[in-house]
């Protein structure tokens, strides 16, 4: 009996991937940060269940760098509302051998002021960091800015 | 042994909407069933060459084991090879992600879009998915589905979810098991900032339970709070009572609360209804957009050392396994500088992938399931049988040791996280995780050797194609792994 599974395989990537297209001007902006974008992306659409998920580029406007080189960290982000949530956050995907500095979160923070003022009720607060593993867990981390008394 | 009443058990709640009613497998007949699922540890067959035939069979007794062993004893290696490739064994085919380096396989035939008919799980489960997928995850449990925990099952877990709609539209209580679940946390927060609270009033816990939970502090509570804090800094002197000691005392009174009981009545369906229902069912439409992946550890072992996998580019030709090799050794570079470093530079003995990979590889050669460590803040995970059958017992993380001192400051790499002088912090902070979920933590050290030596030795190129890799690790000239493990020891609790 020839069952349906015994087709020839079809090409499949990122590229050919739906989730690819709203994702493609921010992957290629940010090479050493495309893989953790596209799975934070897939994962965050398809299995968290956030609404109104939405790529951005959050560069600041000086042009320096303090990722170091062998990082693989970029400025590609992505802002969502996650299932019970009220207020949209940003989510900064990055792998799990990235060196990520504290000058690198400052920046990331004073931007993130920036966006609020394009972006109604963005949460400024804190930030999640999405950790992308070569077997593609992503895990999560909530990281605020300063000392924060944990609540459940 | 708790006091009586102290831990009721709740009553049985509503049951999930799983698969199709009628194939709930529990218990002995449910554990057969796993083992019959994941009887092979490796997508690998062994030839059977009695009666001449040289078709590869699973062999099913203990006699014909002992046949197929026998002649492997006598005969020449060609016979009694174990990875001769029969049209059963095709190669199984997977696409290469060149962002992450990683394989994909497809999980869901693509034109296949129609849940069909709710059958028995496991005739459903071999007509929907691909034979890559399936034998990939059944024989070793290679790969993770992209949108699930470990086997792909968003597909499924989708067509659930549509069904459980159409089921409570027609006034059916269904529920999905993520719902179930959740309620269930829900609930059972809620018995814990009850009995927090009960407990504050019973003066044997600090309101600040209450508030660590999510529940809120009334007016007395604050009081209560206020009074024990004045208490504490008159004692200071003293050795107060160990707040620890008071924690586990039965509290009087003090009751579980189970899930409440749901008064509706269901009404039953017609036969025509229900006939509707499954119809509808059937034709519930879900495209796949999971795939599984295959990590760059699991590529280098099922194309290179087992030659089941046949890697692909995107424009469907096979790739050698000389490029695949070159491309995971730059595997810690950024796509597009990642041809610029030539081979002489990535095919050193300290790079970062060789040395993850080859710890994988040496727990796999040993048996072990392994997994990704990063939900355990490990370098990996080993599985006795895999992850279905139990929690891992150990957390692998990879210790870079440079037989020769100038190739470390020499390297071109990133520094290694775990390389280098450790101090007891580290030690500590590595183990943290671990005491918590009961896992010991393993420190594989991977002896670099050096750069002089292997030169000396000429095996300087040895490290640039896979042949030489695998007959320099034969030959112990290469990299060793030595395991070193830890489990944190309180003198205190663990006498005896």
């Amino acid at each position: 009996m020839t069952s349906i599974a015994d087709e020839a395989p079809k090409p499949i990537g990122i590229e050919s991937h739906r989730d690819y297209t709203p994702l493609a001007p921010l992957l290629s902006r940010y090479p050493r940060q495309a893989g953790p974008l596209f799975h934070a992306y897939h994962h965050l659409v398809h299995s968290a269940a956030w609404t109104d998920v939405a790529p951005v580029d959050i560069r600041g406007d000086d042009e320096s760098d303090p990722a170091p080189v062998n990082s693989g960290s970029g400025w590609g982000a992505l802002i969502g509302m996650r299932p019970q949530g009220t207020q949209p956050e940003l989510l900064l995907p990055c792998h799990v051998t990235d060196n990520l500095s504290v000058a690198y979160f400052q920046a990331v923070f004073s931007s993130l002021e920036t966006q609020a003022k394009s972006r109604d009720g963005l949460q400024t607060g804190h930030i999640l960091l999405a950790i992308l593993s070569p077997d593609s867990t992503v895990v999560y981390y909530k990281l605020a800015k300063g000392l924060v008394k944990p609540v459940n | 042994m708790p006091p009586r009443g102290r831990h009721r058990r709740p009553p049985p709640g509503p049951k999930p909407a799983g698969g199709a009613g009628g194939n709930d497998i529990t218990g002995k007949r449910a554990s057969q069933a796993k083992n019959q699922r994941y009887a092979r540890p490796l997508p690998v067959d062994v030839v059977t060459p009695i009666h001449g035939k040289q078709k590869a069979k699973q062999p099913t007794s203990w006699a014909q084991w002992f046949a197929a062993w026998l002649p492997g004893l006598t005969s020449d290696a060609a016979t009694s090879s174990a990875h001769v490739k029969d049209e059963q064994d095709d190669l199984l085919v997977g696409y290469l992600d060149p962002t992450t380096l990683s394989v994909w396989v497809q999980v869901t035939p693509p034109h296949l879009l129609k849940a069909g008919p709710a059958s028995l799980e496991s005739q459903a489960r071999i007509a929907s998915q691909t034979r890559a997928a399936r034998i990939l995850w059944d024989a070793g449990f290679f790969g993770k589905g992209s949108l699930s925990r470990s086997e792909p099952t968003w597909r499924a877990r989708k067509i659930n979810e549509e069904r459980v709609k159409l089921q409570r539209e027609r006034g059916m209580k269904a529920y999905t098991p993520e719902e179930l679940i959740a309620a269930r946390r829900k609930e059972r927060l809620h018995a814990k900032i009850e009995r927090a609270r009960l407990a504050v009033k019973a003066g044997q816990q600090l309101p600040d339970g209450i508030v660590a939970l999510g529940g809120t502090l009334s007016v007395e509570e604050e009081k209560i709070l206020a009074a024990k804090a004045e208490k504490e800094m008159q004692e200071e002197g003293d050795d107060g009572k160990e707040v620890e000691e008071e924690y586990g005392k039965h509290i009087p009174g003090l009751i579980y609360l189970g899930p409440k009981k749901d008064d509706e009545v269901q009404r039953d369906l017609t036969p025509q209804e229900k006939k509707r229902l499954e119809e509808e069912e059937a034709n519930i439409e879900v495209e796949d957009m999971e795939y599984l992946h295959l990590s760059p550890y699991e590529v280098f072992f099922l194309a290179g050392m087992l030659g089941v996998l046949d890697v692909r580019t995107q424009q469907d030709d096979s790739i050698s396994l000389s490029s695949l090799y070159l491309q995971l050794l730059a595997s810690h570079l950024p796509l597009p500088i990642r041809t610029l470093n030539p081979s002489s530079t990535l095919a050193r003995p300290d790079n970062p992938y060789l040395l993850s990979y080859i710890v994988y590889h040496h727990y796999r050669s040993l048996g072990w399931s392994v997994k990704s460590g990063i939900k355990f803040c490990a370098d990996f995970l080993l599985y006795k049988r895999g992850p279905v059958f139990g929690h891992a017992e150990f957390a692998v993380v990879v210790v870079p040791v440079y037989e020769d001192k100038e190739d470390e400051a020499s390297s071109p790499f990133p520094r290694h996280p775990a390389g280098g002088d450790r101090d007891w912090v580290w030690f500590s902070t590595m183990n943290r995780v671990q005491t918590q979920v009961l896992k010991t933590l393993v420190l594989a050290h991977v002896t670099i050797p050096s750069v002089k030596r292997l030169e000396k030795e000429g095996m300087g190129e040895a490290l640039c194609t896979p042949e030489g890799l695998v007959q320099g690790l034969k030959d112990g000239k290469l990299h060793s792994v030595t395991e070193v493990s830890l489990r944190r020891w309180v003198p205190a609790r663990m006498r005896g």
